[in-house]
């Protein structure tokens, strides 16, 4: 499911989407780096994003601890951008 | 896919296209000098471990961290993604070289030398207000022989781009204000708080002291 939710995302050709983004501390990160929270999409540049979506399955839901949590990794200035949960059908 | 499995592949598939660069398990990368780290990272996705990306991406190596950063640094196009029994892995690796030599390289390109990633950093990271960003152009300046330009940047960084109300940034605020003042005792206590700081990089990152590479090695 969620590799074709990355193939789809590719497919659309929006160089203004980018799947699995991570940061720590304010900077965008290898993926996997210890302490980094993974972004499913970011809208935006990676430095600059506008808003991130939090890809759920079953009956995942997207927390406010989770959504704190990815704020309060964020580059300075973006805390307060919409992390929005999307579900796959 | 894991990292050792990433280094063969690359080594047998990628290095021999990409001249003088160099592999440490998923990273291709070269380093310059002056204390820049110029890389493409494989990096394995969450999703599947058959599906990678390519980040190309310059670092700053004298603004101590202990992990790649990408804030300099673009996603190259394209979704690698290996079959499960791992029979097309020629054919992918050929296509991620591809990617590389046509994307990559020329990005990792336009910075060469310190000067060249202050003078490039924020057209590339499409901003100049995000302190991490500020602050490796600041310190580049200066390693690059640019005093006043360096100085300038450090005191944006701590006088305008720094949000006391993010924590984040009190780290870099301590190491600025670290650089400003050894810069008030001379350029050479700057640099050498700087090289300090890039051999704690390297340290973390293990990357060895920088020598020329040569595809031999």
């Amino acid at each position: 499911m969620h590799t074709e939710f990355s193939a789809r995302i590719a497919s659309l050709g929006r160089g203004d989407l980018q799947t699995e983004v991570a940061y720590r501390g304010g900077l965008v990160v290898k993926r996997g780096t210890p302490g980094s929270v993974r972004a499913d999409v970011v809208e935006g540049t990676l430095e600059r994003p506008i808003a991130i979506y939090d890809l759920k399955t079953g009956s995942a839901r997207l927390t406010p601890t989770r959504i704190a949590d990815i704020r309060s990794h964020l580059p300075q200035g973006f805390q307060d951008i919409p992390i929005i949960e999307i579900r796959a059908p | 896919m894991k990292e050792r499995e990433f280094e063969k592949l690359i080594e047998a598939h990628i290095l021999p296209d990409v001249g003088e660069m160099r592999v440490r398990r998923s990273l291709l990368y070269a380093d310059t000098p002056d204390g820049l780290l110029r890389g493409i990272s494989f990096d394995t996705s969450g999703f599947s471990r058959d599906l990678f990306y390519l980040q190309a991406f310059v670092q700053a190596l004298f603004v101590p961290v202990d992990t790649l950063v990408y804030q300099v640094g673009r996603r190259l196009r394209g979704l690698f993604q290996f079959k499960p029994d791992g029979t097309d892995r020629p054919e992918v690796m050929a296509t991620a070289a591809a990617a590389i030599i046509a994307e990559g390289l020329p990005f990792l390109d336009q910075m060469t030398t310190a000067a060249e990633f202050a003078a490039h950093a924020y057209e590339v990271a499409g901003t100049n207000t995000d302190p991490y960003i500020v602050e490796m152009v600041g310190y580049s300046w200066i390693i690059g022989g640019h005093m006043g330009r360096g100085k300038g940047e450090v005191h944006r960084l701590l006088d305008e781009v720094l949000s006391p109300s993010w924590p984040p940034g009190r780290l870099i605020a301590d190491r600025a204000r670290a650089v400003e003042t050894a810069l008030g005792e001379s350029e050479e206590r700057a640099r050498d708080l700087l090289l300090r700081w890039e051999a704690e990089t390297r340290a973390a990152l293990r990357l060895e002291p920088h020598t020329a590479a040569s595809p031999a090695e």
